[in-house]
C-alpha cells in the first residue's frame, strides 16, 4: 500500500490577500506532498537464473545467463517530500513556480557485480538506499503583448543532488562497466580509475620512460600503499557525470497575424564526461596528440604505444561536458485566407524546424550529450565512439478541411 | 484576518492506493528456462552438457591469447589492443583490462554449468550409459577448466559460490582437478561403448572420443603435480592414433581464426620458424610461412597462422604426441634417460601420420645429460604444441631450458574479483 497527500492553499482568495497585495502578485498557492511509490525492477525476470540458447558442435544447447537470479529481491520503496508554491504577477503576466523535493529511495535496486569466479557477472540486489533532492524553478513571462506583435519567454531551472546513503554489500565500491561507480557518501555513477602520480606541491609528477631508445619525461600513473605493504596502482573518484543543474530557455515570437517563430535553448552545466573516444583514438594513432609523434616533437609511438601506461590514468580522459545547445528553432506560418479558399481547406500552416542546431562545448569530443550505456542508472557520461544526437530538419504542412 | 471562512481555498487531497498485484516479481521467463526448469528436465539437462562444451569451445581465444602473447608464440598486428601489447610487453599491465578477467570469467562459467549438470544428474532419468557419458563429461569439462585457470592465475577460488570464496594455491587446485578426472575415469569404466551411444549422438561434439580425453588429461595433469608414475601410466592408455577436438561447423566460428583473420589482433610469430631446426617440417604445420606476414609491431616479426586459418578448423584438445614428451618427461625428470631419450626420437623422426598432427622428420638424436634431454624435451614441447594453451606452463616447469621468458609471471586476479569478492583475495 502505496500512500500520498497532498496540500495546497490558495492565498490569493483569501479576502485579506486581495485587498492588500493582490494588485501586484495577483496569485499564490502553496504546495505541500508527501508520497510513497514502489518500483518494479528493472528486469522482469530478477527473481530467476536463466538460461538461454546456445549451439555447439550442430547440437543445441543451454547456458546459463550471465546474470543470477535473486529470490529474495525486493521492489524498490521511495517516499518523497515536495514543497513548493506557485505566483503570478501583473494579471498572471509573469509566473513564478518553484518546488523542492527530497525522494528517499530505499532498497534500491541495481545489476550488482558478482565476482566472475561465481560463473556469473552480475545480479540485481536491494544494495542500499538513496537520496535525491533538488529544486525546480520555472518563470513564464508575457513580455510584449500588443496587438500582432507578441513575445514570451520559459525559462527552467532545476538542479538536483544525489548521494548513496547506505550500501549493504559486502564491497564499499562497486564498478559498474568501465568506470561509473557506487560509492557510499557519493553521487550515484561517479567516475571511478586511475589518476596521475603528482608532486608534493600537486603538479603532475614525471618520470624518465625509454622509448624507443631515447628517455622521455612522461608523466606517470599514481600507486598507494595498502596497510599489508603491497604497492598497488591508485583508485580514486576523479569526476561525476551527475550536472550541477540545468536549464532551458524558450522564447516565442508572434510576428504579425500568420508568422510564429520558437527558438529553445537547452544547457547541462557542471557534468563530467569519461572520452574514452579520445582513449582509444590516441592508441590507434589518429588523436590530436599522436601529430606529436608524427611532426616529430616527441618519440614515435610515445603515446600509441602507451608505454607510461597513459592509457590506464582515467583522469585524463574526463572532460568537462558542460554544454548549450540551440535545441530548436521553429518557424510556424499560417496560410492566408485567399490561399486557403484556393485550396479547399478550412485551416492551414506550414511549419520548418530544425532541431540541435547548434552546440557550445568545451567538450573536446563530438558530442558531449551522449552515451555509450544509453538509459544506464549508473553508467552516465561515457563517450567511446558513441553516435553524437543527429542534427534534424523537417517540414510539417498541417491542412483543417 | 479570518481564516475560517476561506476553507474552499484550502484543498487536501489524499490518495490510497491499493495496488497490490502491482509488484508481482514471481514472473518467470517463457522464452528462458529457469535453472530449476533446467535441472529437472531431461533435454535441458542434456542441453546444459552441450552448451558447457561450447562455452569452454568459445573461450580458447582467452585461454590462447594470454599464453601465446607473453610467451614466443604470437605477436600483435597493428590493430591489437593495448591490452594485448601490455601482454606483450609485459608492461603497463593492469588487472583491469579485459584479457585478465576473460579467461577466469570463461573457466568459471564452464565450472558453473558442469556443476548444474552433476547436480542435476540424479533428478532426472538418463539410463546408465548416457547418464555415466555425461556425468563423466561434466567432471572432465570441469577439471579442464580448472586447468585452465591454473596455468594463468597463481591461486584460484575453487569452491563456487554466488559470493565469491577465497583463491586457493595450486597444489588445492591440481588435488581437485585430479579427483574429478580419476572420478570420471571411474564412471565409464564399467560402461560399453555401446552404451555410451546414446551419450555421442546427444551430448558429445563430433570428434570427440571421452575415454582418450580423459586419460589424456590424468597424464597432463600428473605431470604437473610431478606424480610422474601416475603420469606415465595415464599417457600409455591414450590411443596414438585418435584426436579429440572441438568443432566449429558453420555458422559457429573457431575463435583463434576469428581473432587472427576476422578481426586480425594477433599473429605468429616468425621467430618460431626461424628458430627451428633445419629441417623441422612443423613451423610450415603451424604457420603460413610461404607468404609475407601482416602488418604489425613490427610487420618483420609476424607470420599469419595456418593451422587455424579457416573458420571451421577444428581445435585439437590434445595432441597424441603429447602423450608422448609427457611420458618422456616423466622419465627424465626421474633420470630414467635411455626410455626418455627413445620418446623424443619417436617424435623426432615422425614422418607421417593418420590423422592431421603436425610432424618433425628429423634426424634422432644422442644426449647424454638429463639436463641436455630435459632441454630437448622443452623444444620439442615448443614446436609440437604450438597453440596449446601450454607453452607458458612449459616455461615455469623447464625454467632456463626453455629459450624464453614470459612477459608476465601470472595474470592478476581480475579487478571484478578483487572488487566484489568478500574474502578479498587481492588485498
Amino acid at each position: 500500500m502505496f500512500p500520498r497527500f497532498g496540500l495546497s492553499y490558495v492565498l490569493d482568495r483569501e479576502s485579506w490577500w486581495q485587498d492588500r497585495i493582490g494588485n501586484v502578485l495577483n496569485s499564490f498557492r502553496l504546495r505541500a506532498a508527501y508520497g510513497q511509490t514502489g518500483g518494479q525492477p528493472p528486469g522482469l525476470y530478477s527473481r530467476f537464473a536463466n538460461y538461454v540458447n546456445t549451439a555447439f558442435s550442430g547440437k543445441p544447447g543451454l547456458v546459463s545467463s550471465t546474470t543470477a537470479g535473486n529470490p529474495g529481491l525486493e521492489p524498490e520503496r521511495q517516499r518523497e517530500y515536495e514543497g513548493g508554491f506557485d505566483v503570478g504577477f501583473l494579471r498572471d503576466r509573469a509566473q513564478i513556480e518553484f518546488s523542492y523535493y527530497n525522494k528517499k529511495t530505499t532498497d534500491l535496486v541495481l545489476p550488482t557485480p558478482l565476482p566472475p569466479s561465481s560463473g556469473f557477472q552480475r545480479q540485481f540486489q536491494n544494495i542500499g538506499s538513496l537520496t535525491n533532492k533538488g529544486v525546480e524553478i520555472a518563470l513564464n513571462s508575457i513580455n510584449i503583448y500588443r496587438g500582432n506583435f507578441g513575445w514570451r519567454t520559459r525559462f527552467t531551472y532545476s538542479a538536483n543532488r544525489n548521494k548513496i546513503d547506505k550500501l549493504v554489500t559486502a564491497a564499499d565500491t562497486l564498478v559498474f562497466d568501465y568506470l561509473n561507480a557506487v560509492i557510499i557518501g557519493q553521487p550515484i555513477g561517479v567516475f571511478f580509475g586511475g589518476t596521475y602520480a603528482r608532486t608534493p606541491e600537486g603538479a603532475i609528477a614525471y618520470k624518465e620512460v625509454t622509448v624507443g631508445g631515447r628517455a622521455l619525461l612522461l608523466p606517470y600513473r599514481e600507486t598507494v600503499t595498502l596497510p599489508n605493504g603491497k604497492i598497488v596502482p591508485a583508485r580514486r573518484v576523479i569526476g561525476n557525470p551527475n550536472p550541477k543543474f540545468i536549464a532551458t530557455l524558450g522564447n516565442e515570437f508572434d510576428l504579425g497575424d500568420r508568422l510564429k517563430v520558437s527558438v529553445l535553448f537547452d544547457g547541462r552545466f557542471g557534468n563530467d564526461v569519461a572520452n574514452f573516444t579520445r582513449r582509444i583514438s590516441e592508441l590507434f594513432g589518429v588523436a590530436k596528440v599522436n601529430e606529436r609523434e608524427i611532426r616529430g616533437d616527441t618519440v614515435f609511438r610515445t603515446f600509441s604505444l602507451n608505454p607510461a601506461g597513459r592509457s590506464l590514468i582515467y583522469e585524463e580522459y574526463i572532460e568537462d561536458g558542460s554544454y548549450v545547445k540551440l535545441r530548436e528553432l521553429a518557424i510556424q506560418f499560417t496560410l492566408g485566407p485567399a490561399l486557403v479558399r484556393r485550396l479547399g481547406v478550412q485551416n492551414g500552416s506550414v511549419r520548418v524546424a530544425g532541431r540541435n542546431l547548434a552546440t557550445w562545448t568545451k567538450y573536446s569530443g563530438l558530442d558531449p550529450e551522449t552515451n555509450m550505456f544509453s538509459a544506464s542508472t549508473v553508467s552516465r557520461g561515457v563517450d567511446f565512439a558513441t553516435t553524437p544526437l543527429p542534427r534534424q530538419f523537417s517540414i510539417g504542412l498541417s491542412f483543417d478541411y | 484576518m479570518n481564516l475560517g471562512a476561506s476553507w474552499s481555498s484550502l484543498a487536501l487531497a489524499a490518495v490510497m492506493a491499493l495496488g497490490i498485484s502491482a509488484c508481482n516479481l514471481e514472473l518467470t521467463n517463457p522464452n528462458a528456462p529457469t535453472e530449476e526448469a533446467v535441472i529437472t528436465d531431461r533435454d535441458g539437462l542434456l542441453a546444459v552438457a552441450v552448451g558447457m562444451q561450447g562455452q569452454f569451445a568459445q573461450a580458447i581465444d582467452d585461454y590462447m591469447v594470454t599464453n601465446s602473447l607473453v610467451t614466443d608464440e604470437w605477436g600483435t598486428q597493428t590493430k591489437a589492443l593495448i591490452s594485448y601489447q601490455s601482454l606483450l610487453t609485459g608492461q603497463n599491465f593492469d588487472r583491469s583490462y579485459g584479457v585478465v578477467e576473460a579467461p577466469w570469467a570463461a573457466s568459471y562459467s564452464v565450472i558453473k554449468s558442469a556443476n548444474t549438470v552433476l547436480a542435476g544428474a540424479d533428478q532426472v532419468e538418463l539410463g546408465a550409459g548416457l547418464r555415466a557419458g555425461t556425468v563423466a563429461l561434466a567432471k572432465l569439462f570441469k577439471a579442464m577448466a580448472y586447468g585452465m585457470l591454473i596455468q594463468q592465475y597463481e591461486k584460484v577460488p575453487v569452491v563456487m559460490t554466488t559470493g565469491g570464496s577465497i583463491p586457493q594455491t595450486r597444489a588445492v587446485a591440481l588435488d581437485t582437478i585430479l579427483t574429478l578426472l580419476e572420478s570420471a575415469r571411474a564412471d565409464v569404466a564399467n560402461v560399453s561403448d555401446a552404451d555410451l551411444a546414446g551419450f555421442r549422438a546427444r551430448v558429445a561434439g563430433t570428434g570427440f572420443d571421452l575415454r582418450n580425453m580423459i586419460d589424456a588429461m590424468l597424464a597432463r595433469y600428473y605431470l604437473m603435480a610431478a606424480r610422474y608414475t601416475d603420469a606415465v601410466t595415464a599417457s600409455d592408455r591414450v590411443s596414438r592414433t585418435v584426436l579429440s577436438v572441438l568443432s566449429y561447423p558453420t555458422p559457429s566460428r573457431n575463435p583463434i581464426e576469428n581473432l587472427a583473420f576476422q578481426l586480425g589482433y594477433v599473429a605468429g610469430l616468425r621467430s618460431f620458424v626461424t628458430q627451428a631446426e633445419p629441417g623441422d617440417r612443423r613451423p610450415a604445420y603451424w604457420l603460413n610461412t610461404a607468404i609475407a606476414g601482416p602488418k604489425g609491431n613490427p610487420d618483420s616479426l609476424l607470420v599469419f597462422l595456418r593451422k587455424y586459418s579457416t573458420p571451421d578448423a577444428a581445435f585439437p584438445l590434445y595432441l597424441p604426441d603429447e602423450m608422448k614428451l609427457i611420458k618422456a618427461e616423466a622419465y627424465a625428470r626421474t633420470n630414467q634417460r635411455g626410455p626418455a631419450l627413445v620418446l623424443v626420437n619417436e617424435v623426432r623422426t615422425q614422418t607421417s601420420s593418420s590423422i592431421d598432427e603436425p610432424v618433425a622428420g628429423l634426424p634422432p638424436i644422442v644426449l647424454a645429460t638429463q639436463a641436455e634431454i630435459l632441454a630437448e624435451i622443452a623444444r620439442q614441447r615448443r614446436y609440437e604444441l604450438y597453440e596449446q594453451g601450454l607453452r607458458w606452463e612449459d616455461t615455469r616447469r623447464f625454467g632456463t631450458a626453455v629459450t624464453t621468458a614470459p612477459t608476465v609471471t601470472w595474470l592478476p586476479i581480475p579487478q571484478q574479483e578483487c572488487d566484489v569478492n568478500p574474502a578479498n583475495p587481492c588485498g
